[in-house]
């Protein structure tokens, strides 16, 4: 029998969209006191905008997920609330183990501390004691290729040197899920193939991995199955090949 | 296994503070090493801005004002209330910002939220104690020198419990504003204005003797005001405030405390939304 790794039920996520200004305050203070009854002009009618609807899907332990769709589908807004960043409007999530999220690549980091510091800050940052992270640090610093940069404030890195640390950071802590969304984008082709390798490696010993890429070639030799993304609404987890198909006949129509 | 649906993300205080001990290690280092990256004079900072604004102080107040300092050499008095006020002053006004300085570690990762806000008191701890030990070295060289300075060795023992006092006080006016402040920013732009008419409500610059009639019930119901009194009060020798200020003080700090925490921890959750 397949152990479960991560259970998206009846999912939701409103987002408002209007501008905040003494309108919208009005309103706000209005929804807070409950007075909507003594306002005549009220509308209850908020600009929101369903960035999530109705989500549904399970994923199984090892299983590697391509979050497929255009800009603003709806595929970081999953990401967020995966990880615990923001709450679920409606509907639930349940999983298994430590999950790690990788959003932003410069999110966390600071420029003026070395290497090293930033590996042993973004390592608590996601939960790991000192003990862990010295255990670590060596593989860390090899995978990335910046064992002569430790003691480098990090302003001084490229962008790719920067993606490679963060990553790097992540994968030698082996998560039972990890979560990465548009992070190897400005590496280039070596660290790629290096990083899908290494991602091959963790899947086969058992993390669940969740991947968002713009680049198709990338997605088909890393991930078995996709999960496709059109305005907030969601399909089950299915084969990468057919949700390629189906994502091109979303592109044709439009 | 982990749930997550609306509301469900529901903090423990002192469980997740333990729990994510390193990480707050790891944010206060943080900050003290940024703070004063690029400076000649480095962690000579915050020691020159006491000295600077004791020295304004008695030039105007002292010297130019001549307001009476309880016949204890202005400078002394003026950096001995100061010493509460920067403390209560950074930590009020870096708590309050922490949504707008801080948004894009909530984004980047789950950690409990309330860390931030603790890291930021526990740096400017740091400050406070580089501070006192000035503080205390002028006032052992003064009183080497020869002026009357008499301490108040009973009250020694509360000095710890001033600084904790102004620790819980500082972060829950400050978080309060914060969630005040983080979808709608107008509080945080006036909380300067309303921290500077606290400092003068606060018997920093003159003496608490020097107040009456409804000045004096504004200066007992000033929640910062019986620690400063306190601690001039251990070094001078001079009076107190009646009893029942403190306890006052003491119960309006509880309420402001565990309300700042509830409300924190209501927005803190949706707050990478719209801040």
């Amino acid at each position: 029998m397949l152990n479960k790794s991560i259970t998206v039920k009846n999912l939701y996520k409103e987002y408002e969209i209007n501008v905040l200004d003494y309108k919208s305050f009005k309103k706000d203070l209005i929804n807070f006191f409950g007075l909507e009854k003594f306002f005549k002009n009220y509308s209850k009618t908020q600009n929101k905008i369903n960035a999530l609807q109705n989500v549904n899907f399970e994923i199984n332990k090892g299983d590697v997920v391509a979050l497929v769709g255009e800009n603003g589908a709806g595929k970081s807004t999953l990401i967020k609330i995966l990880s615990n960043i923001t709450e679920p409007s409606s509907g639930e999530i349940t999983y298994e183990g430590k999950l790690i999220a990788l959003l932003t690549i410069n999110a966390g980091l600071a420029g003026d501390c070395t290497a090293k510091e930033n590996i042993y800050f973004l390592a608590a940052m996601h939960g790991y004691s000192k003990k862990q992270i010295d255990e670590k640090l060596q593989d860390i610093l090899d995978f990335a290729e910046i064992s002569k940069f430790v003691d480098t404030p990090i302003k001084k890195f490229s962008g790719g040197m920067t993606t490679r640390l963060v990553f790097s950071t992540v994968l030698n802590f082996k998560p039972d899920i990890l979560i990465a969304d548009e992070i190897l984008a400005n590496s280039d082709d070596n660290f790629k193939i290096k990083c899908i390798k290494k991602l091959k490696q963790l899947n086969a010993e058992g993390t669940t991995i969740l991947f968002v890429s713009h680049e198709k070639e990338l997605i088909k030799n890393l991930c078995n199955y996709g999960i496709l993304f059109e305005k907030g609404l969601t399909t089950q987890k299915i084969e990468i090949n057919d949700c390629y198909q189906q994502y091109s006949e979303i592109d044709k129509k439009n | 296994m982990t749930i997550i649906k609306k509301s469900s993300n529901k903090e423990k205080l002192v469980v997740s503070i333990f729990k994510y001990r390193y990480f707050l290690f790891q944010l206060v280092k943080r900050n003290f090493i940024i703070v004063y990256k690029q400076t000649v004079l480095g962690r000579l900072w915050p020691i020159i801005n006491i000295f600077l604004q004791s020295g304004v102080f008695t030039i105007i107040f002292s010297k130019l004002l001549k307001l009476p300092t309880d016949d204890v050499p202005p400078f002394l008095f003026y950096m001995c209330g100061m010493l509460v006020w920067f403390f209560f002053q950074s930590n009020t006004l870096k708590t309050s910002q922490i949504f707008t300085n801080f948004g894009y570690f909530f984004s980047a990762a789950y950690f409990p939220r309330i860390l931030i806000p603790v890291a930021l008191i526990l740096e400017n701890f740091i400050f406070l104690v580089i501070n006192f030990f000035i503080f205390v070295f002028i006032y052992l060289v003064m009183k080497v020198m020869g002026y009357t300075i008499n301490t108040n060795f009973s009250l020694l023992i509360y000095l710890p419990l001033i600084f904790i006092y102004i620790s819980f006080l500082s972060f829950s006016i400050g978080l309060v504003i914060s969630c005040l402040s983080a979808k709608y920013r107008d509080l945080a732009l006036i909380s300067n204005h309303g921290l500077q008419l606290l400092f003068f409500a606060t018997p920093i610059v003159y003496s608490s003797q020097f107040l009456s009639g409804s000045f004096k019930i504004l200066n007992y119901l000033n929640p910062v005001s019986y620690p400063v009194v306190l601690i001039k009060s251990i070094f001078f020798s001079t009076e107190l405030l009646p009893f029942e200020v403190l306890i006052c003080n003491l119960i309006t700090c509880v309420v402001l405390f565990c309300f700042s925490i509830f409300f924190f921890n209501k927005v803190s959750r949706n707050v990478v939304d719209y801040a």
